[in-house]
């Protein structure tokens, strides 16, 4: 890293922004997830008490109670702090690409051995880098398309069709996030622009 | 005689509901509802009801924590997990703790009762999409990914009980109370675990604990908290 001040500072702002999150998936579980099950359950005894000819109905409320459900459950994981303890890497990859993909025009690839499995923090840091690089080549550097491809060899590469310089890099937020959890679990991080048109960034 | 139910769940709307569920099937009878883990240790170490409907997400001693706890002093009790979230740390930890059965809190909660019927009857029961999703990961062949990490391999199952605890920020004498321990039995666990684990003070033991995935996600953060942040 740069300096020991701005480790620092990434460290904070790290902590703070899972603290951040952790409040967000409780909130989300507590209060909106707390009210769906009761719904839930309202809706199963509904279903007990009312004639037949009102299942159509009912089944119709239940599949918009379950889509609610299932974006609450999401975005409830999504949000965790811990999202690679409780999924393994590959889930956890997974998930934030399509996450990503839905804020993105363009396209995005992912590759990964699921046969990988490294331990808990190294899994963490590899999601967070793949996080950060993917949101800043995906906006802020506006390429249109991204891979991501996870293994044991080079461990994680990806690849952008956009070229961004050294300097553009460095000045923006997420690549530095992620060199900063590179360098926290002695990972190499390379960078480069194969041709005129792309950029490459190698986490090995 | 229908079977003796403990509620433990911290939404009294989710326990109401639950409630008059339960009320409609004739083989189950509520004798008491709880709001955090400890309670239902409580309850449980007084009473040993039949089954306990279980929230994994808990104030104080999370659900999974509560389950070893109520079937190390409750052996006979069936524990059946009501939880919002399917994710491998959720459902594995939970079964490994002793619960009988998973159910997913969804838009119909019509399995509930089957769940319990099942526990009751001495069976286990997984709610139709968490088991679909344990069976991929068997036929994948990738459960192993949920295993605890090898540095925590040298603790027994109390003391990573113990060290669940202190990662989730609780002093000693919390966990004296809720584990029903002596004050200084547990300051010998934390320093049993700190010397297996070659460190010297408590927040190397939780930033251990942290990092092997013993994390508090399902400890949940104070109403206070969450609006201050």
């Amino acid at each position: 890293m740069p300096g020991n001040r701005l480790s620092d500072w990434l460290e904070a702002f790290e902590l703070d922004r899972a603290r951040e999150r952790g409040v967000l998936a409780r909130l989300l579980h507590d209060e909106t997830g707390g009210s769906l099950t009761a719904a839930g359950i309202e809706l199963t005894l509904l279903r007990m008490d009312l004639p037949p000819e009102f299942a159509p109905r009912l089944d119709s409320v239940e599949r918009s109670l379950e889509s609610a459900f299932a974006a609450v459950r999401s975005a409830s994981l999504l949000t965790s702090p811990d999202l690679t303890g409780r999924l393994s890497l590959a889930d956890a990859l997974s998930r934030m690409a399509d996450l990503a993909g839905r804020r993105f025009d363009g396209a995005l690839a992912l590759s990964i051995d699921t046969e990988y499995r490294p331990d808990a923090e190294m899994a963490r840091a590899l999601f967070r880098i793949a996080e950060s690089l993917t949101a800043y080549l995906s906006v802020a550097a506006g390429a249109t398309a991204v891979e991501l491809v996870l293994n044991p060899g080079p461990m994680l590469t990806i690849r952008a069709n956009k070229h961004v310089t050294r300097a553009e890099a460095s000045k923006a937020l997420e690549p530095t996030i992620a060199r900063y959890w590179a360098a926290k679990t002695n990972l190499r991080f390379l960078f480069g622009n194969p041709d005129a048109g792309s950029t490459i960034f190698v986490i090995r | 005689m229908p079977s003796d139910v403990l509620l433990v769940e911290d939404h009294r709307i989710v326990r109401d509901g639950v409630r008059a569920m339960l009320e409609r099937a004739e083989d189950f009878r509520v004798v008491g509802e709880v709001e955090s883990g400890t309670e239902a240790v409580q309850f449980c170490r007084r009473s040993a009801p039949d089954v306990v409907v279980m929230d994994l997400s808990l104030p104080d001693l999370n659900g999974m924590a509560a389950t070893e706890e109520i079937l190390r002093t409750a052996p006979h009790t069936k524990i059946v997990i009501l939880s919002m979230h399917e994710d491998d740390k959720s459902v594995i930890g939970a079964i490994r703790a002793g619960a009988r059965g998973f159910v997913l809190k969804k838009a119909s909660l019509h399995d509930l009762v089957d769940a319990l019927r099942a526990v009751a009857k001495g069976g286990s029961y997984l709610s139709p999409q968490v088991s679909d999703k344990l069976l991929s990961r068997i036929q994948r062949g990738d459960m192993e990914t949920v295993k605890l990490p090898d540095t925590l391999d040298v603790l027994s199952p109390r003391e990573l009980q113990v060290l669940r605890m202190v990662a989730e920020g609780k002093t000693s004498k919390d966990i004296a109370a809720v584990l029903n321990l002596g004050l200084q039995t547990v300051r010998s666990y934390r320093k049993t675990m700190m010397k297996k684990l070659g460190v010297n003070n408590v927040a190397s033991l939780t930033h251990l604990a942290l990092a092997a995935g013993l994390s508090p996600q399902t400890a949940p953060v104070s109403r206070e908290a969450a609006t201050v942040e």
